[in-house]
């Protein structure tokens, strides 16, 4: 039993260099499959977070809306704009049969300020009747937004009790937002009444182009949560017939096109680890048969000592396994250190929703990567082991003397 | 014997290649955010000029390490340099801080890679600090 565990570990550090190309080679299908499953895990579970954010059946916003900007750009990506209607639509919208909840929101987009050079899309909602943003803040906020304070989703550098400044008016960070992975995470929220504020702020210094828009009088979009017995295209349908001058959306809808994406993405990202698992183990096969040909009077005279063929074989796998596996710890540690750090980017540059696994769940695909890493190794050996396992030392040891 | 010398060196050469990437990298592949639209310059700026000037303090002790021999002094030089590299670590975000938004590049690009360089260089200091340590 010692010699089990003990013979493969000397073969292993006496050849240094053999072993690091092994066990290089298992941290990078280690990382590979890594950092591989969590950006699909991290997409899959930004596109569930973003289909939770935005609960409404329907949603309502000014015609201009869907022609001055692309909507999806604004709720889905959060890219910082505004538009206006009347809010007498919200009281229109009320008496359309099948509506059950109705609840405002406002847009602002911040300018540039003093503490960087991007603009932060502010979001002003009505806390005694929303139903999609609340049941989010609740998780970490359970108190009464003020005036003049606001609430930071989790990408904003800046804590409870922090004073943010928007167009020279100062507002106090009442907390911080828990990470959703979408858009919702680089924006600021804020109650009906700090948000008209800072809308009458940014017209008094007129920065954006208001019109001649009174802040009390104005609705950016109003969500709709639609009865259960009606079907949701009647209650779209009738407020596109009854509502004028307003674009009625199905949120819902928008997500399929993200989840299009992400289908795409998830694929492409599936397709890269399979051609780089098939890659690596063809590689890892080659090396095996090549060590095991150089090694052929070791494992000879291992046999002439009488060692049987099963222990040569156990030894071969053995050695394997624990190059796989030590590699596939590399790998592993290497690809939570990359996709934690560098998660921002990633999210960037993927351009979707994206939230990366909380630490259990980041353990659990670590050691399943660990496991099949060290499996594919022994696999990759097997060739080796049973020719190792079938090695004549007689013969082996007269033909190479 | 030479080979055995040059094994010594490894850790060395390595922290003087890493040095120079904090250095040169925080200034080009991995800066951090450019000036705003009025010309002047964010939080993240300076953090970067602080993080450029550890990588040239850290290259020059690198250097040195590399001339001494293996023993004492040579890992009094390694031990020297892992409180800096730890100060490079948390310069950008903790000593200085960056950005408001974490997709500014400052936070996306520039903080990874400054901390991933600065962690693995105090790694190594401490390998080092160990085998020379060993040495003496």
């Amino acid at each position: 039993m010692k010699n089990r565990i003990h013979l493969p570990l000397k073969n292993m550090l006496r050849r240094p260099g053999r072993t690091s190309a092994l066990v290089i080679l298992s941290a990078f299908l280690c990382f590979s499959v890594l950092v591989g499953s969590m950006i699909i895990t991290g997409l899959r579970s930004g596109l569930s977070s973003l289909r939770a954010r935005l609960g409404a059946d329907v949603m309502v916003v000014p015609y201009e809306a869907s022609t001055k900007s692309k909507l999806s750009d604004i709720v889905l990506h959060g890219n910082p704009g505004y538009f206006y209607m009347d809010r007498s639509v919200t009281e229109e919208i009320r008496q359309i049969e099948g509506v059950e909840k109705v609840s405002e929101q406002f847009f602002l987009a911040s300018a540039s300020s003093s503490c960087c050079s991007l603009a932060v899309q502010l979001i002003g909602f009505e806390p005694e009747t929303d139903f999609t943003i609340q049941p989010w803040i609740e998780h970490t906020y359970r108190g009464k937004l003020g005036e003049m304070e606001i609430l930071v989703g989790s990408s904003l550098n800046a804590f409870a009790g922090d004073t943010l400044t928007f167009y020279g008016t100062d507002c106090k960070v009442a907390a911080r937002l828990e990470k959703t992975g979408t858009y919702l995470d680089t924006s600021v929220y804020a109650s009906e009444e700090t948000i008209k504020t800072l809308i009458r702020a940014a017209k008094e210094k007129q920065l954006f182009d208001f019109g001649d828009v009174d802040p009390d009088q104005i609705v950016s979009s109003v969500l709709v949560d639609v009865r259960e017995d009606i079907p949701v295209d009647d209650v779209l349908n009738d407020i596109k017939l009854h509502v004028r001058k307003t674009e009625a959306v199905r949120p819902g809808n928008m997500i399929s096109d993200v989840a299009l994406q992400l289908t795409g993405v998830s694929d492409t990202v599936g397709g890269m680890i399979g051609v780089i698992w098939v890659l690596c183990l063809a590689i890892e096969i080659l090396a095996y048969i090549m060590i095991s040909n150089e090694r052929k009077k070791e494992y000879a005279v291992l046999r002439a000592l009488g060692a049987s063929g099963g222990f040569v074989a156990r030894s071969v796998l053995a050695e394997a396994l624990a190059a796989g596996a030590a590699g596939g710890l590399c790998g592993a540690v290497l690809a939570a250190v990359v996709t934690s750090a560098f998660g921002n980017l990633i999210e960037q540059s993927l351009g979707l929703p994206f939230l990366l696994p909380d630490l259990p769940h980041t353990l659990l695909l670590a050691l399943i990567a660990i496991l099949a890493t060290a499996a594919a190794g022994a696999a990759a050996a097997a060739i080796s082991a049973a020719k190792a396992a079938k090695t004549d030392a007689a013969l082996l040891l007269r033909v190479e003397n | 014997m030479k080979e055995n010398r040059l094994t010594e060196k490894i850790p060395g050469i390595a922290l003087l290649c890493l040095s120079l990437v904090l250095a040169a990298g925080v200034s080009t592949v991995f800066r951090g955010c450019g000036p705003k639209e009025d010309g002047g310059f964010m939080n993240c700026h300076w953090a970067q000029a602080a993080v450029c000037c550890m990588g040239v303090i850290l290259a020059v002790d690198s250097l040195i390490l590399l001339l001494q021999r293996a023993g004492r002094s040579a890992a009094a030089v390694s031990a020297a340099m892992i409180p800096v590299e730890i100060a490079a670590v948390l310069i950008p975000g903790r000593v200085i801080p960056l950005c408001m938004m974490a997709e500014m590049r400052c936070r996306s690009v520039m903080s990874p890679a400054v901390s991933v360089t600065g962690a693995v260089m105090a790694l190594l200091s401490i390998v080092s600090v160990v085998l020379n340590v060993r040495k003496g």
